[in-house]
């Protein structure tokens, strides 16, 4: 089969539908948040988890229900018709229809290997975390016990070995909360306890089914860049949200802030003298984008923004029926 | 949040909505600037003909009682393959306007343009000769519940379609005219 021909076959117009409508969700998602100025971290979530969601389904959906949206004098009247663009001929090649196979390449190999491989390794590894690490139990551990001993709902925390400041959470059957020695002696009472209420709110949404649902439907759309880019801002808003939890358990804003502080934003090392470099390595970008993600929390939590209840469910609903509306427009 | 906020950010979510559409209905529009032959609107059949620099396009020459040439619209493309779409407007009195007759010829035999009219109820199917042609004749009710015929043959590397809101009759009458 042609690639021309594969655009025309039901796989091909799915995928490439898909793609316009996730692109078209996102933009309407932006519009959205720009419009009510949505920063409830729980509420943004909800309106970037749109275009993830939305593109599995229309294309079939509209298919079913509404099948002369494939004909020639549907196509016609439409927003944008994606065939055309697919079509358009250059030097005897069509560039859109081989740039869009690059971009799914592209996508589904990151995906491939920044996603579904350490996702398997890491299920793998939390089968067996008694062989990874050197851990003692909280309550062997006064420090720990005394900050934790005010949280509603705690899973397993232990305390692991370990000079570098480290804290994270392992989620599924054998969910637990590792914290590194070295934290421990560091962080106060209050600061140590609002980080181990983080990642317990980890622990307690990786079992929420909004977001697991989320998570499989991302993972249909592996070839989505727009997907791609959607899912992982609405996970950077799930440490938003994670925040939110500890702050209103622990009831210490300035706890959690001087946490984040400590544990990722060491005072940085003075540039080196210019002219010796003049290249970021990804290393240093990586980093970079890091810092600039916790400063952003941390500035979040100090100004201590209100939730905003009456957009809960207003704006991603907002989002969810213009997406549906103008993408049956879009073939 | 304040009922005037609400109000507010659903004004200017409208506006960029409003905004994303023009926007994406002005992108819809440039391939047909940089490509000729996508389907598109002609305003006449020789423009069509000479735009898209396709030959051996039937026209009938027997036009029933509300009938006439040219067509009210002709919709055409040279690209991923030819095809020719001719609408017919009923020009009767007493009769309602509106499209009457479609002819539509295609080098895809599963080429269906869909539009104005369309058989939604197949009563008989018949296979009908056609100055030597096998040709396939559908006789049903289009959407509005009128009668239509539909007849159907291939023509060496074209299949041809005629539907129209006529008796099968009538219908064989303007498809053996496409051969004079």
């Amino acid at each position: 089969m042609s690639l021309s021909g594969f655009f025309q076959s039901y796989p091909g117009l799915y995928m490439a539908q898909a793609f316009f409508h996730s692109l078209v969700a996102s933009i309407v998602a932006e519009i959205a948040i720009k419009a009510w100025d949505v920063r409830n971290p729980e509420v943004r979530q909800r309106v970037f988890l749109v275009p993830v969601v939305v593109p599995v389904f229309l294309f079939p959906l509209f298919q079913l229900f509404r099948p002369e949206r494939d004909s020639t004098y549907f196509r016609l009247g439409t927003i944008f018709e994606s065939g055309r663009w697919l079509r358009l001929e250059m030097l005897g090649i069509h560039p859109v229809m081989w740039g869009l196979v690059l971009v799914f390449t592209i996508t589904s190999l990151v995906f491939l290997f920044q996603e579904l491989i350490p996702i398997l390794r890491h299920s793998y590894e939390s089968g067996n975390p008694e062989k990874a690490v050197d851990k003692v139990d909280f309550p062997e551990d006064p420090a720990i016990r005394t900050a934790l001993e005010t949280l509603p709902v705690i899973p397993a925390v232990f305390v692991v070995e370990d000079d570098d400041f480290l804290i994270y959470s392992t989620t599924g059957k054998g969910a637990a909360v590792y914290v590194s020695s070295s934290l421990v002696k560091t962080l106060t009472e209050g600061e140590l306890r609002s980080a181990v209420a983080h990642e317990i709110s980890h622990v307690v949404r990786s079992r929420h089914p909004m977001l697991v649902g989320a998570y499989l439907l991302r993972a249909l759309m592996f070839f989505n860049p727009v997907v791609l880019m959607e899912f992982r801002r609405a996970a950077q808003e799930e440490e938003k949200v994670c925040d939110e939890f500890a702050v209103s358990v622990t009831r210490n804003r300035r706890a959690l802030v001087q946490a984040l502080r400590k544990l990722y934003l060491p005072p940085e090392e003075p540039p080196p003298p210019r002219g010796r470099r003049s290249r970021k390595t990804a290393k240093e970008i990586e980093e970079h984008s890091h810092r600039l993600n916790i400063e952003s929390r941390i500035s979040r939590l100090e100004s201590g923004e209100d939730h905003d209840p009456g957009i809960r469910w207003l704006v991603p609903a907002a989002v969810a029926v213009a997406a549906v509306l103008i993408n049956y427009f879009i073939v | 949040m304040s009922v005037k906020r609400t109000a507010f950010g659903f004004l200017a979510f409208a506006a960029g909505l409003a905004i994303l559409v023009i926007a994406l209905k002005t992108l819809n529009g440039l391939p047909l600037i940089a490509q000729k032959d996508l389907m598109r609107r002609y305003g006449d059949f020789e423009e069509m003909q000479t735009s898209l620099g396709i030959r051996g396009v039937l026209v009938p020459s027997y036009f029933p009682e509300d009938f006439r040439w040219p067509p009210t619209r002709i919709l055409a493309q040279g690209k991923p393959y030819p095809a020719v779409i001719m609408e017919f407007e009923r020009s009767g009195e007493g009769k309602d306007r509106g499209i009457g007759m479609m002819i539509y010829q295609s080098v895809e035999d599963n080429f269906t343009p869909g539009g104005p009219l369309e058989i939604s109820r197949v009563r008989e199917r018949a296979t009908y000769p056609l100055k030597g042609r096998s040709a396939i004749l559908d006789v049903g009710f289009c959407g509005s519940g009128e009668p239509c015929s539909r007849i159907s043959w291939r023509e060496k590397d074209l299949r041809i379609t005629v539907l129209a809101r006529l008796t099968p009759f009538e219908l064989m009458k303007v498809a053996e005219s496409m051969f004079r």
